[in-house]
C-alpha cells in the first residue's frame, strides 16, 4: 500500500476524477496549479504528480518529473489532448491526465 | 574452433531507429513471430558475416517499469534469458529521455553498448555531441551511428563482441549504475542489507525495485514478513523526508542524474525562430482549422489509391485465375482422365478458393506501402492526436480510424492495419468492430436489396453505410462498458515523433512482413474452408449413398440440408428458407458468394454481373423470395454477421489468441442476430403483417436490454476518460 495521508489521497482522487483546481488538503482549501491551467506557450515547473498506477508512472517515465520545466505547445483541434514540450521533445497527453500534474510558474 | 555463440539484445525507445539498425545488422536473416501470448512482434536474426552472433530485437520501450506488455516482455527477456550484451540504441536528438532507459539497463549487470543514433541529423543541424565525455560518464562504450546510412553499425557489433569476450565483468552494475542522492542511496543500501543473502545476483537492481515497491520484480524472491516490514519502514522514512512517494523519488532522481550526465555533453545549435522543421510542419498539419481538411484530403488520397488501384489489381488476379489458370488446369486434368469430382475440387474448390485470397494481395501490398510510408513519416501519431477526443467517446483510440477506413474496401487489410494501435485493449476493440463497416464485397448484397426489392430506392445504400457507422459506435460504447473492456483506461501518453523522410527499406520490409503473414495464415484458413464447403455444395446423400451432383441439383446437396436446418435459426429474422440460409453460409467464403449462390439456386446466369450492371429485372426471382422487411433484415444480418473466412483469418492472426478470436466471431454473430431480430419482429408489427406475439415481446425486451447496455453508467467510474 502506498503511504499517503488521507488528505493527499483525497487530492489525488479529486484531481483525477473531477479535474478541479481547488483542492482540499488536510482540511485546508488550497489553490493548486496543474498543467491544465497553463495557456499555450506558457512554461512551468513540475512540483508533484498526483494519482497512481500505470498512467502516472508512464507520465513520469516520459520525463515529467519533479523539477522539470514543461511548456504547453498546443491543444488538439478539439481542445483535447494537449501537446507538451518536455526535455526538448513533444509529448501528447489528455487533459484528464494533465490534471495529475501539479506545476508552479517560475517568477 | 567454432566461436562461442553470442546473443545481443537490441533495446531502445520507439522511434529511435531500432528497426533500421536491426535490419542493417541482420540483413535478411531474420525470424519473425509473436511473443507468446501477446501480439507484439518478436524478431531475431544473425549478424551479417558473423554467424555465431544473434540479435534479439526487443519491443520499443521507454522504461523497464512493469506496466505495459512491451515493458514486461523486455524486462523478462533481459532477466530470464540473460543475453550476453545489450545494444542500447539512443536517439541523439532526444538524449535525456532516451538515456532514462539506459540508466535502467545499466543496473541489470549485463554489459551495455550504447549506439548514439541519428548522429548525422544532429551534425546536419549543427548540434555538437561529445560522445567521449558521455562514454566516460556512463562507464560503457558509446558509438556514434547512423543506422540509415550504415555508419557505425559494424563498430557496434565489434564492441559488443569485445565486451562479451573481455574478462572484466566484475561488479558491472557497481561501476555503471546511476548514483542517487545520499538519502536515497542510504535507503537502498539499508534495503540491500535487509534482503541480504536472499538474492545472489543483481542486488542493487533488486534493492532499487524493492524501494519502488515493484511487486512483479520481487515476485521470485522469498522474503519473510519481518523483512518486508523492515523494508517498508525504510521506504516510509525516506518518503517522509522527500514528501513524495518512492516511485516518484527514483524517477525524478534518475532524470536529475541524467541532467548531470549530459551537462556539457550536448551543445545544441541555435535555431532560427526556435522552431524545428517538425514544428513548422505540425503548425499546419495539426492546425485548429486546417487539421481536418488536411486529414480528409490525405485519407481521400489513401482511400482512392488503395481501393481504386486495388480493385483493378483484384480483378486482374481474379482474371488470371478465372480465365487463365482454372480452364488450363481443368483441361489438363480432363485430358489426363481425372474424375469429374477431383477436377471440380481442384479447380473450383482449391484454385478458386486460393485465388479468392490471392486476389486481395496486390490491394494489400498497395495499402501496406501507403500505411508504411505514413507511419515512417510520423503522420500516424498526428492522426491519433487530432482524432483521440472523438474516438475516445465510443471506446476506441484515435488510431482506430485507419482500420475502419480501410475496412470500407476490405476488412482483411483493415483488421491488419489495427497493428499500429499500441494499446492491446484498443486494438482488440478495433479488430472486433472493423468488420461491421460494409466492405466492397457486401455492396452487391446492398445493391440487390436496394435495386430488386426496394425498386431502386436511393436511400437504402447510404442507410446501409450509416447503419454500419452507427453499429460501430453503438457496439463500441456497449463493449466499453462491459467487464472485459472496462478497467484501466488505456493511457494516451504518446510521443509526437519528429517527422522523418520515409526509408524505402523500412517501408518495403514492413510491407513484405505484413503481406506474407497474410498470405500464409489467412491462406490456410480459407483453403481448408473452401474445400469443405465445396464438398457440401457438390455432394448429396441420395438413397443412403454419397453422390456428386450437378449445379442444378443444389437443392439436394448436403449444404442445402444444412441450410434447411439453419433455416430454423434464421426464421425469426424473416428468412427461414434454405435458400437464404445457404446464401448466408456461403457468404462466409466471400460476401459476393451470397449473390452467386442465389444465382445458382434460382438458375440465374451471372447474377453478380447482372446486379453490378443494375439490371434488377433479371434477378426478380431472388427478390420474390423476400418481402421488403425480410430483405432488409437479411441485408442487416449479412452486413454485421461474422465476416468472410479471410477476415476471420486476419482476426485470428491479429488477436493471436483463440479465446479472443472466438469472442470476436461470436460477438459479431450475436450482435447481427439481435439487431435483425429486433428490426424484423418490431417491423412486422408496423407493416401490419403480424400481431403481437411472444417473438415481438422478446424483440421489445431485447431492444430494451440493448438500450440499457448502451446507456448504463460504466461500473467503475473513477477515471474520467471521455
Amino acid at each position: 500500500m502506498r503511504h499517503r495521508s488521507a488528505g493527499r489521497r483525497f487530492v489525488a482522487k479529486i484531481a483525477r476524477g473531477l479535474r478541479v483546481d481547488r483542492i482540499e488538503n488536510e482540511g485546508e482549501i488550497e489553490e493548486v496549479l496543474t498543467l491544465n491551467d497553463l495557456k499555450v506557450g506558457e512554461t512551468a515547473v513540475v512540483v508533484r504528480l498526483h494519482g497512481q498506477g500505470a498512467v502516472r508512472r508512464r507520465i513520469m517515465d516520459m520525463g515529467i518529473t519533479k523539477g522539470v520545466p514543461v511548456r504547453v505547445t498546443k491543444f488538439a483541434p478539439l481542445g483535447d489532448p494537449v501537446e507538451i514540450n518536455v526535455l526538448d521533445y513533444e509529448l501528447t497527453i489528455r487533459k484528464s491526465d494533465c490534471a495529475l500534474v501539479e506545476v508552479e510558474k517560475q517568477t | 574452433m567454432e566461436p562461442k555463440p553470442i546473443k545481443i539484445a537490441l533495446a531502445g525507445n520507439p522511434n529511435s531507429g531500432k528497426t533500421t539498425l536491426f535490419n542493417k545488422l541482420t540483413g535478411s536473416r531474420q525470424r519473425i513471430g509473436n511473443w507468446p501470448g501477446v501480439t507484439i512482434e518478436k524478431k531475431e536474426g544473425t549478424v551479417k558475416g558473423l554467424r555465431h552472433v544473434t540479435v534479439q530485437d526487443l519491443p520499443g520501450i521507454y522504461s523497464l517499469s512493469p506496466y505495459t506488455p512491451e515493458e514486461e516482455i523486455s524486462r523478462n527477456y533481459l532477466l530470464d534469458e540473460k543475453p550476453d550484451v545489450i545494444l542500447n540504441i539512443v536517439d541523439s536528438s532526444n538524449l535525456e529521455r532516451n538515456l532514462y532507459l539506459t540508466t535502467q539497463l545499466l543496473e541489470l549487470e549485463i554489459p551495455v553498448v550504447v549506439a548514439l543514433n541519428f548522429i548525422d541529423v544532429a551534425r546536419r543541424d549543427g548540434d555538437k555531441i561529445d560522445s567521449r565525455k558521455l562514454e566516460s560518464r556512463l562507464g560503457c562504450p558509446v558509438i556514434e551511428t547512423s543506422a540509415l546510412k550504415g555508419e557505425g553499425v559494424e563498430e557496434c557489433v565489434a564492441r559488443c563482441v569485445r565486451m562479451v569476450e573481455s574478462e572484466d565483468k566484475q561488479d558491472l552494475a557497481g561501476k555503471t549504475a546511476t548514483r542517487f542522492s545520499a538519502d536515497v542511496e542510504q535507503a537502498i543500501a539499508d534495503i540491500g542489507s535487509v534482503i541480504g543473502d536472499s538474492v545472489q545476483e543483481r542486488r542493487r537492481w533488486i534493492a532499487v525495485k524493492a524501494f519502488e515497491r515493484d511487486e512483479k520484480a520481487l515476485a521470485g524472491i522469498s522474503l519473510t514478513a519481518s523483512q518486508k516490514d523492515m523494508i517498508e519502514t525504510i521506504i516510509r522514512r525516506t518518503e517522509e523526508k522527500f514528501d513524495d512517494d518512492s516511485e516518484s523519488i527514483i524517477t525524478a532522481q534518475r532524470y536529475t542524474a541524467i541532467g548531470k550526465l549530459t551537462d556539457n555533453v550536448i551543445a545544441r545549435a541555435q535555431r532560427k525562430d526556435n522552431l524545428t522543421r517538425s514544428d513548422r510542419i505540425d503548425r499546419v498539419v495539426t492546425h485548429r482549422f486546417w487539421a481536418y481538411p488536411i486529414f480528409i484530403a490525405v485519407m481521400a488520397a489513401l482511400y482512392y489509391i488503395a481501393i481504386s488501384l486495388g480493385i483493378n489489381t483484384q480483378d486482374m488476379v481474379d482474371g488470371w485465375f478465372g480465365d487463365g489458370l482454372i480452364p488450363l488446369v481443368q483441361g489438363w486434368m480432363e485430358g489426363l482422365g481425372a474424375s469429374g469430382w477431383l477436377t471440380g475440387l481442384v479447380t473450383d474448390g482449391i484454385i478458386g478458393g486460393v485465388g479468392a485470397v490471392l486476389s486481395f494481395v496486390p490491394q494489400m501490398i498497395i495499402l501496406f506501402v501507403l500505411l508504411g510510408i505514413m507511419e515512417d513519416i510520423g503522420y500516424m501519431a498526428r492522426i491519433a492526436f487530432i482524432l483521440d477526443r472523438l474516438f475516445r467517446r465510443f471506446g476506441l483510440s484515435g488510431k482506430s480510424f485507419i482500420p475502419m477506413l480501410i475496412g470500407t474496401g476490405c476488412s482483411v487489410p483493415g483488421i491488419m492495419a489495427s497493428r499500429t494501435i499500441e494499446s492491446q485493449r484498443d486494438r482488440r476493440m478495433t479488430i472486433i468492430n472493423t468488420p461491421m463497416i460494409p466492405c466492397g464485397a457486401k455492396l452487391p448484397i446492398i445493391a440487390l436489396v436496394a435495386g430488386a426489392v426496394f425498386g431502386g430506392a436511393w436511400w437504402v445504400a447510404p442507410l446501409a453505410y450509416f447503419l454500419g457507422l452507427l453499429a460501430v459506435i453503438v457496439s463500441g460504447i456497449i463493449l466499453k462498458k462491459t467487464k472485459m473492456f472496462q478497467g484501466d483506461p488505456s493511457p494516451f501518453v504518446m510521443e509526437l515523433p519528429a517527422y522523418h523522410i520515409p526509408s524505402v527499406g523500412n517501408v518495403a520490409r514492413s510491407t513484405w512482413e505484413r503481406s506474407w503473414s497474410f498470405i500464409k495464415r489467412a491462406g490456410t484458413v480459407i483453403l481448408l474452408s473452401s474445400v469443405v464447403l465445396w464438398f457440401l455444395l457438390h455432394f448429396a446423400v441420395i438413397d443412403g449413398s454419397l453422390v456428386m451432383i450437378e449445379d442444378e441439383m443444389i437443392a439436394d446437396s448436403i449444404a442445402a440440408k444444412v441450410g434447411a436446418v439453419l433455416g430454423h435459426l434464421f426464421a425469426p429474422l424473416g428468412f427461414g428458407g434454405w435458400q437464404a440460409s445457404l446464401a448466408t453460409v456461403t457468404g462466409l467464403i466471400a460476401k459476393e458468394e451470397v449473390i452467386s449462390t442465389f444465382g445458382v439456386i434460382f438458375r440465374i446466369e451471372d447474377a453478380l454481373g447482372i446486379i453490378e450492371e443494375g439490371q434488377y429485372a433479371g434477378v426478380g426471382a431472388i427478390a420474390q423470395h423476400f418481402t421488403q422487411l425480410s430483405a432488409f433484415s437479411f441485408m442487416l444480418f449479412n452486413l454485421f454477421c461474422p465476416p468472410c473466412f479471410a477476415a476471420m483469418g486476419a482476426i485470428k492472426r491479429e488477436m493471436n489468441s483463440a479465446k479472443w478470436t472466438w469472442f470476436a466471431i461470436g460477438y459479431l454473430f450475436v450482435f447481427a442476430y439481435i439487431l435483425s431480430f429486433i428490426v424484423y419482429q418490431i417491423g412486422l408489427l408496423f407493416t401490419g403483417g403480424g400481431s403481437f406475439n411472444l417473438l415481438s415481446g422478446l424483440a421489445i425486451a431485447l431492444l430494451a436490454g440493448s438500450l440499457y447496455l448502451l446507456f448504463r453508467k460504466p461500473r467503475v467510474g473513477v477515471f474520467v476518460s471521455a
